[in-house]
């Protein structure tokens, strides 16, 4: 028996809710098809011959596939280069957070901390703070990082004033801390007696078991990095660190063709879905987490 | 009334009536008695004794000395005071219903049991009051001797003392038990009421006065009625009082029900373990092995949280507290900087642009509900009825998600263009003006960076929409159904007050993120045309980096932040104690 929904059988009976259904379903086709047909548009722009852009009304398909444009694209735009930046960028952005939400809600979760309560609602807090209103300010701080009354640098087009900014989440300590809370203290009491370090018990016996939430918050915060560009904007002015979101808006700014553009559009966007083709079940469920936690 | 002729009851009759015996068995035993005309005993009772306390009270004696040894023993668990009460033997460890219900079913004609006695004869000292014995007149050995004495009409019986030594321990619990307890109704109701009539009665005196002995109650006693406080004199009870009084001392049989635990003495300890730590000498103390490793943990926790904290005090507390001081000054990067105090906030003020950014900020955030917001609920709740196709239309729903914002806003860019554009192509097949300029007429501009954002997240919408209504109980449906609602009752009464936690969340994450949007803007039309889209990120991006007045964007951003801390504390509110 599957689960049933709002309509009851004798509901699905029904002539009037038959041709409604059918009707609901054709709205849904038409929605569907209106989220698909940018897609299949920007794959046929980036096949059509350059020349055919310019004529009206514009056609689908114009007799011969020309894959010249992603010559061109894979010329003229160093993606290896902005891939390589940007999987940098992803990675240690990934591996800092992971690190970092993972120690704080571990000790927040099974140390006893003291002053702990306070600590967590100070670190909490940061929740409230929207990103954008503190680019200015990062963006000062990393110039004369850590301050300009101590000896400093300038970390201003790095990849550490690129990735340092976001390795803390409070989000990310917020929900390994929910985690870390289900696991069972008995566990952690027992290595304890044995004559583990604090650090071996986290390592040796904490860590094996929160693979789970390690990957799903891993991925997510991986492609939330990867789509990153208010950030990478502002802190990078060297075209060799450019992550990969940035060197295709730059090469957009610059006046490629539609096809070239389109081309490296559909270049960047092809390995996400991949991605998610992949990680399916990781990604739905961190969306809907996230969604639903706020 | 003629002279009780006594019978000796058999000393296995108790045995008898407490083996887990068939009701067929319990009748022809019943009837056996009646048939063999039991010899009278031999030796009298003595008759000043009543009838029934003796044996009772002997029960009541070896109750207490079974408790004693309960209590001694001291192992007792919940279930073994259970098994021992539930039943005589053990093979019928669940039986609860009375004997006397038995038989009653067994079709065993009874006169109806003694009654007890009310309240004002159970004070009586013809009984000695026992403090928790007030109903044991009803249960355990007297009861059966009452109910085999009714049986047998005519018949009065005397337990042998024997019987009495061998009761078994559940017969006693049962004896012991305090039954429903009885109400001194007498008692109760006696309170005086104010006298109805106003007419001051003349003061007798200050003393506890009784109630004259109603007339319907022929051999009640007078109930004590507690002292006046004041001087008015408590009237005779009027007819409808002595009415009530009546009815209310009618005895009510007490309810059929589960017996309950009986009362031990002690109560049973929990059953846990505890490890003995004393009693193996391990050569250290454990408790103290683990206080200090717990200390130690205490500790090596601040280690833990060490880099988390200075991550957040570089990187969120201290710029969060140098953007303030910053917006306060005339930041010049390279040369001196002066203080100005508020200057860049009433600069702000006095904006123009600023204002329209506001504008912007507010516009797009209306389009982009009023547009975007009832399309995910829509979809989902109609995805979720399909039978087949779900996962697909989903996917499909939710690929424009999954591409990152700027390829996005790139592709849109291109499908917007005035010129070849996809859009302005359909609308001219459908027969309208091919040329609109979507990103370059300042009316429509806004509106085609909603059209953007709605088209990119509709999809992520109704994967979390789908998610809350999965979680919704079909049972609810079920009793709509029951209760006559239609489709749209389901939906208007069960539907969206399920998922109404999830819509104020989408509500407001909608809310914030449009307020704080730049990426679509900035690729779409970087505030253009005639600063029409110019939203308030863009506004402090251009001001920062192109005019360079990083003092009057660092105020831009702290309003920004100002703002939306409102709202997210509100957000925060509504997400209640689970929120953090």
């Amino acid at each position: 028996m599957e689960h049933r929904t709002l309509l009851s059988p004798s509901d699905r009976r029904n002539t009037g809710v038959k041709i409604f259904m059918v009707l609901a379903v054709t709205v849904m086709v038409i929605c569907a098809a209106v989220m698909v047909v940018p897609f299949l548009w920007m794959v046929a722009t980036s096949l059509a011959p350059a020349q055919a852009l310019f004529s009206w009304p514009p056609k689908w398909f114009y007799g011969t596939l020309d894959f010249s444009s992603y010559k061109i694209a894979w010329l003229h735009v160093p993606f290896a280069t902005y891939i390589f930046n940007s999987v940098i960028y992803c990675t240690g952005v990934v591996a800092g957070q992971l690190v970092l939400s993972s120690l704080a809600a571990y000790a927040f979760a099974k140390l006893r901390p003291p002053l702990g309560k306070f600590l967590l609602i100070l670190f909490l807090s940061t929740l409230m703070i929207p990103a954008e209103s503190l680019l200015i300010p990062l963006y000062l701080v990393m110039k004369e990082f850590p301050a300009a009354s101590l000896p400093h640098t300038n970390l201003i087009s790095t990849y550490w004033g690129l990735i340092l900014p976001t390795v803390v989440s409070a989000f990310n300590i917020l929900i390994m801390k929910s985690f870390f809370e289900r696991l069972p203290d008995d566990l952690i009491d027992a290595a304890r007696l044995d004559g583990c370090s604090e650090w071996m018990i986290f390592r040796r016996i904490v860590l094996p078991v929160s693979a789970p939430i390690f990957t799903v918050l891993g991925i997510f915060s991986f492609i939330t990095t990867w789509n990153s560009f208010f950030w990478p904007l502002i802190v990078l002015n060297d075209p060799k660190l450019y992550t990969l979101m940035l060197g295709v808006n730059k090469m957009v700014e610059a006046g490629e063709p539609w096809n070239v553009v389109m081309a490296v559009v559909t270049l960047t966007t092809l390995p996400t879905i991949f991605i998610y083709l992949a990680f399916h079940k990781y990604i739905v469920r961190g969306v809907v987490f996230t969604g639903m936690q706020g | 009334m003629p002279a009780p002729r006594r019978k000796r009851l058999p000393t296995d009759f108790f045995d008898r009536l407490l083996s887990n015996q068939t009701d067929d068995q319990m009748n022809d035993l019943l009837s056996s008695l009646v048939d063999e005309q039991i010899a009278p005993t031999p030796e009298a009772v003595p008759e000043e004794s009543p009838r029934l306390s003796s044996p009772v009270a002997a029960a009541k004696k070896y109750a207490k000395e079974f408790h004693r040894d309960k209590i001694e023993d001291s192992i007792v668990t919940r279930d073994e005071a259970l098994d021992d009460f539930s039943g005589p033997s053990g093979e019928s460890g669940g039986d609860i219903i009375p004997r006397s219900a038995r038989m009653a079913a067994a079709g065993v004609v009874m006169p109806p049991v003694v009654e007890p006695k009310p309240a004002w004869e159970e004070a009586s000292p013809q009984v000695p009051a026992e403090p928790a014995g007030a109903g044991w007149k009803q249960t355990g050995v007297s009861r059966l001797v009452e109910q085999a004495g009714a049986a047998l009409p005519g018949a009065d019986f005397t337990v042998p003392e024997e019987l009495l030594q061998d009761i078994p321990s559940d017969q006693v619990l049962e004896a012991s038990r305090p039954e429903v307890p009885v109400v001194d109704w007498t008692a109760a109701l006696s309170v005086p009421e104010v006298p109805r009539t106003p007419v001051p009665e003349p003061v007798r005196s200050s003393e506890p006065v009784r109630s004259p002995e109603p007339a319907g109650v022929p051999g009640v006693p007078a109930a004590p009625v507690p002292a006046m406080p004041t001087a008015v004199a408590a009237l005779p009870p009027t007819h409808e009082e002595l009415r009530r009084q009546r009815r209310s001392v009618r005895w009510q049989r007490p309810p059929l029900r589960k017996p309950k635990m009986p009362k031990l003495a002690v109560p049973t300890p929990p059953i846990t373990f505890k490890p003995p730590k004393d009693k193996i000498d391990l050569g250290f103390s454990l408790d103290r092995l683990m206080k200090t490793r717990v200390r130690r943990a205490s500790k090596a926790a601040l280690l833990f949280l060490l880099p988390a904290f200075l991550g957040f005090s570089l990187f969120s507390w201290y710029p969060m507290i140098k953007g303030f001081i910053i917006s306060l000054y005339n930041y010049a990067p390279l040369g001196t900087s002066t203080f100005v105090g508020f200057a860049n906030y009433a600069r702000a003020f006095h904006d123009e642009v600023f204002w329209s950014t506001l504008m912007h900020a507010g516009g797009f955030c209306i389009l982009a509900l009023g547009l975007g917001f009832w399309l995910p609920i829509l979809l989902s709740i109609l995805l979720n009825e399909l039978r087949w196709g779900k996962g697909a239309l989903k996917f499909l729903f939710f690929l424009p998600f999954l591409m990152p914002t700027v390829p996005a806003a790139i592709l849109w860019k291109w499908l917007f263009d005035q010129g070849f554009g996809l859009v302005n192509a359909l609308i001219s097949l459908l027969g309208g003006n091919p040329h609109i300029g979507w990103l370059t007429s300042p009316q429509l501009a806004l509106l085609s960076v909603v059209l953007l954002y709605i088209w990119k997240n509709t999809g992520w919408a109704i994967l979390i929409y789908s998610a809350a209504l999965a979680s919704i109980d079909e049972t609810l449906y079920e009793e709509a159904e029951l209760d006559g609602a239609g489709i749209w009752g389901k939906i208007r009464h069960i539907t969206l007050p399920s998922i109404r936690a999830v819509t104020g969340v989408m509500f407001l994450i909608t809310v914030i993120n449009t307020l704080q949007i730049f990426t679509e803007v900035f690729i779409l039309t970087n505030g253009g045309p005639m600063n029409a889209t110019e939203v308030i990120a863009t506004y402090i991006y251009k001001q920062a980096f192109f005019y360079m007045d990083i003092g009057y964007a660092s105020a831009l951003s702290f309003v920004l932040l100002l703002m939306l801390l409102v709202i997210t504390v509100f957000r925060l509110r509504r997400l209640g104690p689970e929120g953090d």
